[in-house]
């Protein structure tokens, strides 16, 4: 170490060279960051749950919709003129692919499917309705026809018209059981929630969520649309002024996540930054420190930002809060190594001299900042997207910033020889304390572990993944209009794909009935709602030919039944126009024929095609608590390429999951630290009194933060992994002291390493600590964790470590 | 059948505001005025209908016979006797129908429409009604002893589903005695009240329908 402090004094020109090289490449690369807030990077990527919901987002859409809602504090029924206004608009904007206003809307030929209803009735069902085309149900349907007509409306009349057997009412009441197509109150034009005061209008944007400059378009756009649509809508609707118009989705997620995690990077970098050099400048009392301080931090934050960038294209809302923890780690190597230089000033060393003494220091620096950095690097082997990206952000940002503070701190520490040595910092107090109390310390650190490790055991950790998103407006709207229009978001959802697609119907139909039959709380909805397999339509069509009933016999059965009752003779002709392919048993409802009659947008919620494959989903409602695990059973069962998934599942196995990659994570983390700590020591004895008062440390954390009542979530929980690193550190520079270099006994190394410690866990503290400021909740939560267990390790390490270390020598004595 | 109901309300709810307005100028006004003291004193309604609906998809008009049973705020039964035996009840959230003959038995969510009856005629002030119809009244001369009230909506959404709206009111009792519905392409509805009878005895029985 000592020689790299020499060349970094000796080659001053040359060390700012490189220091202002790193700095324009550093800004360049930080320039072109982008940054994703997207949910599926929140996810692990290896659990089989995770890769079907992004299958699913990817190819059921629910991900690349944007959801444009109306709400009114009336009905919403009151503006439709404004909606339509809007949508009208809306459709012809750039921006925009689709609209999908409402379900009966132009461009849906839903007589598509009326014509072939018997199939949808199924065989039972087809049955009982072709009775209805002969004497004596005939008569009956037709008089109810008529009676329907003193209820007056447009929709009654046309309804009597196309349907006078009410085929569709039979149709509909086997649709009723049906969620998938969300929850609308089928009376209102367009997709009206239940309380009638918000409508839906679901839209498909050409461009990608994640493309912050196509959602700025988009949303600039949806501002201009509802502008026109507000001012064209005044005449006829004097009140839609009130009308609140809201877009929810990714797109809004996306751009706003994107501005809250810029806006709170900035913050927490610069806050984080001046709160820790004030702190020093306090400290030292020279306004010289904050430049020492400024320059390394600052240059190793931009520039592991922008390779970090620069390697992963995007980066996660974790990263937000990276800066103020990179600080609040790197200033230790700042501090303990201009402490030192100080120390050596005070007892006349010159300038140089000093430098070349801070080595010691510099190796004890840097096997504290390896040990922080490798615990930070071990997040990367947990399989948790964001905890990696604050892995190899802080880890790799450690890394520059130690060798940052090597070559800058030795060139930029004054040169002259009669330079004021500066206020050296003791902790005097601490040393007699220790030295003194040695024996209660030991036996009150005992106790406190033992009580606090009780109290630990009431620890509560939310494994959600709902906790990981970022929680912007556009989010919590999400969720709310996900609640009023029961979308597809906390569903379970099995999964299937193949070549063919009837495979995929058989599959479904036999899944809705194994659920009927072995789990009857579960309601599924599929395909087979709109499109039955061959087999069931061919059970049908042998029905109907089993009947015997033909278009012209029913044609003018139904034209006599209509003259007796009393409706003219024209009345029924939409209806007769459409009995020859109704009672034909050779049609057939298909995929290709859904989608060419512009029923794609609801097909498209259970079947996609994708490079020649077909891809189905199946959506489950539990009407009470399911066993997932059983639930699972139960489809694969049915068919072992079926596959469950849906938050719920994916719950449910992070919770199985969570204590083999947590164990994982302080596993590596440990061994990790263990070994770089015995390469120092070389006894077993000392790395394990090193790791010693961070595993206490953590008992201690775990104890408090449960009396606390503080709820970790997954992030929080596995980022803790990282604190072994830190806080190891603490126990690393009272033992190196005390174990190389001389010193007149613990209270020396006490009193001249303590107030270093203090002020290197103070700025620790400092840079996580802004973190509870963050709206990112993960983030916000983990601040609280850091305070707490950074403050537990630092009492473990700088009050109970030597305290032991004394004692156990005592006992060693005693021994001998 | 909810507008008609809603008329029933109307008068009733007129009153109240009717008691804030400024001296009366016309014959609606004035309608709308003396109804105040009734809508005190009316708590259920009890009267045979006859319904009769014009369709251009029927040769002849449908009619409908039955009694009706209302009580404020909104609650309706309607009992069809003839032709289709065909039971409807209203409330403030629901509308049932019950076809017994055929066991079924439909239940539509109306508290979205009947929140805009309320707007549009049971809480509406003569301003606002005049702003959402263009009303007219008069004596008429068909029914002997009653007042005709003509309503056309102005607006768009309103004249969507109905096109005109015409009511009889008795003179001396102040009693809704038939109102009609005009509606878009011409089909009519006409609701005439006999033998009415106000505050007749019900309970919560009454108006409970069977499954």
């Amino acid at each position: 170490m000592e020689s790299i402090l020499i060349f970094a004094r000796r080659h001053t020109t040359l060390v700012f060279g490189i220091a202002i090289a790193a700095a324009l490449s550093g800004m360049f690369l930080v320039s072109r960051i982008s940054f994703d807030a997207n949910i599926l990077r929140l996810l692990p990527q290896r659990s089989a749950s995770v890769r079907d919901f992004q299958i699913f987002l990817r190819d059921f859409g629910s991900l690349d919709h944007l959801y444009v809602v109306f709400n009114s504090a009336g009905a919403i029924g009151d503006h439709g003129e404004l909606v339509d206004r809007y949508v009208e608009a809306l459709r012809h904007a750039p921006e925009i692919e689709s609209v999908d206003a409402q379900l009966f809307e132009p461009g849906k030929d839903w007589s598509y499917l009326s014509d072939r209803e018997l199939y949808l009735l199924g065989a039972d069902g087809a049955a009982a309705a072709l009775a209805r085309f002969r004497a004596p149900e005939l008569d009956g349907e037709i008089a109810h026809a008529r009676g329907l007509l003193s209820m007056p409306s447009a929709q009654v009349k046309a309804l009597v018209q196309q349907d006078p057997l009410g085929l569709l009412t039979m149709l509909r009441d086997r649709m009723g059981r049906e969620k998938g197509f969300v929850s609308f109150d089928p009376t209102q034009e367009g997709y009206v929630s239940r309380d009638g005061r918000s409508r839906l209008v679901v839209v498909k944007p050409n461009g990608q969520p994640f493309d912050t400059d196509f959602c700025k378009a988009l949303f600039a756009r949806l501002a201009a649309v509802e502008a026109t649509a507000r001012r064209d809508a005044a005449a006829d609707d004097p009140d839609a002024g009130a009308v609140e118009i809201q877009a929810a989705g990714a797109y809004r997620v996306s751009l706003e996540a994107e501005q809250l995690i810029r806006r709170e990077g900035i913050v927490n970098a610069i806050g984080s930054l001046l709160l820790l050099l004030l702190v020093m400048f306090a400290v030292f009392r020279t306004p010289w420190v904050m430049l020492y301080g400024c320059a390394p931090l600052a240059l190793a934050a931009v520039l592991t930002l922008g390779i970090n960038g620069l390697i992963q294209g995007s980066l996660s809302p974790a990263t937000s809060g990276s800066a103020g923890m990179l600080f609040g780690l790197g200033i230790d190597g700042v501090v303990l190594l201009y402490l030192r230089y100080l120390e050596e000033r005070r007892t006349g060393a010159s300038a140089d001299e000093a430098v070349r003494r801070m080595g010691g220091t510099a190796s004890s620096v840097v096997l504290a900042q390896l040990t922080t950095a490798a615990t930070f690097f071990a997040l990367l082997f947990i399989d948790f997207p964001t905890l990696q990206d604050l892995g190899s952000l802080v880890g790799l940002g450690i890394l520059l910033c130690c060798g940052l503070t090597l070559l800058l701190l030795p060139a930029l520490l004054p040169r002259r020889t009669d330079a004021r040595p500066g206020r050296a910092l003791t902790a005097a107090w601490l040393g007699r304390f220790v030295t003194r109390a040695a024996g209660p310390i030991v036996w009150i650190s005992a106790i406190a572990t033992i009580a606090l490790g009780a109290a630990s055991t009431r620890l509560h950790l939310d494994t959600s993944i709902d906790k990981l998103q970022a929680q912007t407006r556009g989010a919590v709207l999400e969720k709310e209009v996900a609640a009023r229009f029961s979308l597809p978001r906390d569903v379970l959802l099995v999964l299937n794909e193949h070549e063919d697609i009837e495979p995929l119907l058989e599959a479904d139909a036999r899944l809705v009935r194994a659920l009927a039959a072995e789990a009857p709380s579960v309601v599924a909805s599929g395909i087979g709602v709109l499109l039955p397999s061959a087999r069931e339509q061919a059970r049908v069509a042998q029905v109907i030919r089993a009947t015997g009933t033909t278009s012209g016999d029913a044609q003018r059965d139904i034209q006599a039944a209509a003259a007796r009752t009393g409706f003219r003779p024209d009345t029924f002709v939409p209806f007769l126009e459409r009995v020859q392919r109704l009672l034909d048993p050779n049609e057939r409802i298909s995929y290709d024929g859904l989608m060419t009659h512009g029923l794609e947008s609801i097909v498209s919620r259970f079947v996609v095609r994708r490079d020649g494959r077909y891809q189905a989903v199946t959506y489950l409602y539990p009407q009470q608590a399911v066993d997932i695990d059983a639930l699972r059973r139960i489809v694969r069962g049915v068919d072992p390429r079926l596959r469950l998934t849906g938050l719920p599942a994916i719950n449910h196995e992070l919770r199985r999951q969570f204590f083999p990659q947590f164990l994982k994570g302080i596993a590596i983390g440990t061994v990790a630290v263990a070994l770089l700590i015995y390469m120092v020591f070389r006894t077993v004895r000392h790395t394990l009194l090193a790791l010693l008062p961070t595993a206490v440390g953590f008992v201690w954390s775990a104890g408090v933060l449960a009396l606390l009542r503080v709820e970790l979530d997954l992030f929080s929980l596995f980022a803790a992994v990282t604190f072994i690193g830190i806080a190891v550190d603490y126990g690393i520079y009272v033992l190196y002291r005390y174990r190389f270099e001389p010193s007149s006994g613990m209270d020396d190394v006490i009193t001249k390493t303590g107030a270093a410690i203090i002020i290197a866990c103070a700025t620790a503290l400092i840079g996580f600590g802004t973190l509870i400021n963050s709206s990112y909740g993960p983030l916000h939560v983990f601040g609280i964790v850091s305070i707490v267990t950074l403050t537990c390790c630092l009492t473990a390490s700088i009050v109970s470590l030597p305290a032991l270390v004394l004692e156990m020598e005592r006992w060693s004595r005693s021994a001998r | 059948m909810l507008t008609g109901f809603a008329l029933l309300q109307l008068f009733a709810a007129a009153a109240l505001v009717a008691s804030q307005a400024p001296a009366p100028k016309d014959l609606f006004d004035q309608l709308f005025a003396r109804t105040l003291a009734k809508r005190q004193s009316i708590h259920s309604i009890r009267a045979r209908f006859t319904e009769t609906t014009t369709s251009s998809l029927l040769e002849k008009p449908l009619v409908s016979h039955g009694t009706v049973i209302a009580t404020p705020p909104s609650r309706v039964l309607m009992t069809y006797t003839d032709p289709e035996h065909r039971t409807v009840a209203i409330d403030s959230t629901s509308l049932v129908i019950v076809w017994p003959d055929r066991r079924e038995r439909e239940t539509i969510d109306i508290s979205q429409t009947q929140k805009r009856i309320d707007q549009y005629f049971t809480q509406a002030t003569i301003g606002q009604l005049r702003s959402m119809f263009d009303i007219t009244a008069e004596s008429d001369s068909v029914i002997q002893g009653t007042d005709r009230v003509d309503m056309r909506p102005r607006r768009k959404q309103i004249k969507e589903g109905l096109e005109r709206l015409e009511i009889w009111i008795d003179r001396e009792s102040l009693l809704l005695v038939q109102l009609q519905m005009t509606f878009p392409g011409g089909d009519r509805k006409t609701i005439r009240l006999d033998d009415v009878t106000v505050n007749v005895p019900v309970t919560d029985e009454m108006f409970r329908i069977r499954p």
